[in-house]
């Protein structure tokens, strides 16, 4: 069985017809070509598939594909221009809040969701937000380091 | 493409209505219901449930709701764990409940997990289950044959089993308000923030002068569902709001429980730690 989808991905409307199980990470990646939210654990508790769905922080490999039907959603594919990277991106190379590489789209996300709705936001709340995102390589300090510069630079 | 993909086959229906997901769930042998996901999908990846059909009842608004109505906190069960933890009326009403959601998993699932879906699930470390029996919530079912009001010590009957029968759904969650009167606490030892706990303690102390006149002592992960410690409560009755009370009280809610050796820790550190954190739940609380 197959599900017809509508919803907006970085501000394109999308339309698809998709299998009644596809999930939406698997969507975004293998339908659209938008490959920055990866799969890693594939049961929502390393962060890697990180999207904002309605402006939520979301698990994109445990969303069914027909569950974003009719959403708004936005991959790291969709917050910065082709000239300008986004603050917490600018951030994250200039602090070394990345190795590998892999968890970076999925904190990327979490850390402008969190901007967004707290444009001032403790060590803490930081720490507490990005808690499912995990990161094996940096050791989160210099992430949070990133997440902390990105807010002083957007409320500038 | 995930792994998942390949080999879980489901039918995804969308019901608009709770009756229409009722009348869903009687057709089809192996339909499970989908709100949030957050503990179903993991499964279907893990490969762990096969169901058949999924049908989601995460568009069906009027399930959404928080309310106050004659001094009981109405929940319905599509509230999200981020409403509940946010909401300013769940927070003056019933704080140990908004407590609780903000122990769950992380932001990214507490945006789209549910508490139906928490209660329906049952796991016996959660929260949800752990502060409705803590609290003497009622679970309000809908099914093929009407309504039933369920109280928490009777829904929660094993490991992700409940007393929901074939075709009934969680409708609604009814919380009595906690007064000032009521001083409580929630506490859980977690190896990583975010984690189901390995032992999690709610604790209620009334008080009528200086001394506690009831207590609830509610024991979460360490049994096949969310117990009660009623020696420990029972001991507590009467006495005023010392250490040392809290402490013998303490000792016997770890004799109450029979963890088993699992694969973070030892049956006997799971008991010294229900030792642990009920002293420390207890002094929270007073």
């Amino acid at each position: 069985m197959s599900q017809r989808i509508r919803l907006r991905v970085n501000g394109v409307e999308r339309q698809a017809e998709v299998p009644d199980h596809l999930l939406l990470v698997d969507f975004l990646r293998d339908e659209l070509g938008l490959t920055g939210a990866k799969i890693g654990c594939g049961y929502g508790i390393c962060g890697s598939c990180t999207v904002i769905l309605n402006d939520q922080v979301i698990k994109s490999c445990i969303t069914l594909a027909a569950q974003a039907d009719g959403a708004e959603v936005r991959t790291v594919e969709g917050i910065a221009t082709p000239t300008e990277l986004h603050p917490v991106q600018a951030a994250l190379i200039e602090k070394g809040g990345y190795q590998c590489g892999y968890c970076t789209p999925g904190v990327v996300m979490t850390a402008t969701a969190l901007l967004a709705k707290n444009p001032n936001p403790s060590e803490a709340e930081i720490r507490a937000a990005l808690a499912g995102n995990l990161c094996r390589c940096t050791g989160y300090t210099r992430i949070v380091q990133a997440v902390q510069n990105a807010a002083l630079v957007m409320r500038d | 493409m995930s792994p998942a993909t390949i080999d879980s086959r489901f039918t995804y229906r969308r019901a608009r209505s709770l009756d229409e997901a009722i009348a869903l769930l009687q057709e089809h042998e192996g339909a499970r219901v989908i709100a949030g996901g957050q503990s179903l999908m993991p499964m279907v990846n893990m490969r762990l449930v096969s169901p058949s059909m999924l049908i989601d009842i995460g568009r069906i608004q009027e399930l959404d709701y928080v309310r106050v109505s004659n001094n009981v906190l109405e929940i319905g069960a599509l509230t999200r764990h981020h409403t509940l933890e946010q909401s300013p009326v769940v927070r003056q009403h019933c704080p140990m409940l908004s407590a609780a959601a903000g122990y769950i998993g992380h932001i990214h699932i507490r945006n789209r997990g549910t508490i139906g879906g928490s209660l329906s699930h049952a796991d016996p470390a959660a929260e949800l289950p752990l502060t409705a029996l803590a609290l003497n919530a009622t679970i309000r079912t809908r099914g093929p044959k009407g309504v039933r009001d369920i109280p928490a010590n009777a829904f929660f009957l094993g490991v992700f089993t409940t007393a929901l029968q074939h075709g009934e759904l969680v409708e609604q969650v009814r919380f009595p308000m906690q007064t000032p009167n009521h001083r409580w606490s929630l506490l859980e030892q977690v190896r990583r923030h975010g984690d189901f706990p390995l032992v999690a303690v709610a604790t209620i102390l009334e008080f009528n002068g200086a001394k506690i006149a009831n207590a609830v002592i509610g024991l979460g992960g360490v049994a096949a569902t969310a117990v009660r410690a009623r020696h420990a409560e029972a001991s507590l009755s009467g006495q005023a709001p010392t250490i040392d009370v809290f402490r013998s009280a303490a000792q016997l809610a770890a004799g109450e429980v029979e963890p088993s050796d699992i694969i973070h820790a030892s049956a006997a550190y799971r008991r010294d730690m229900v030792e642990v954190y009920t002293g420390r739940a207890l002094e929270t609380a007073a």
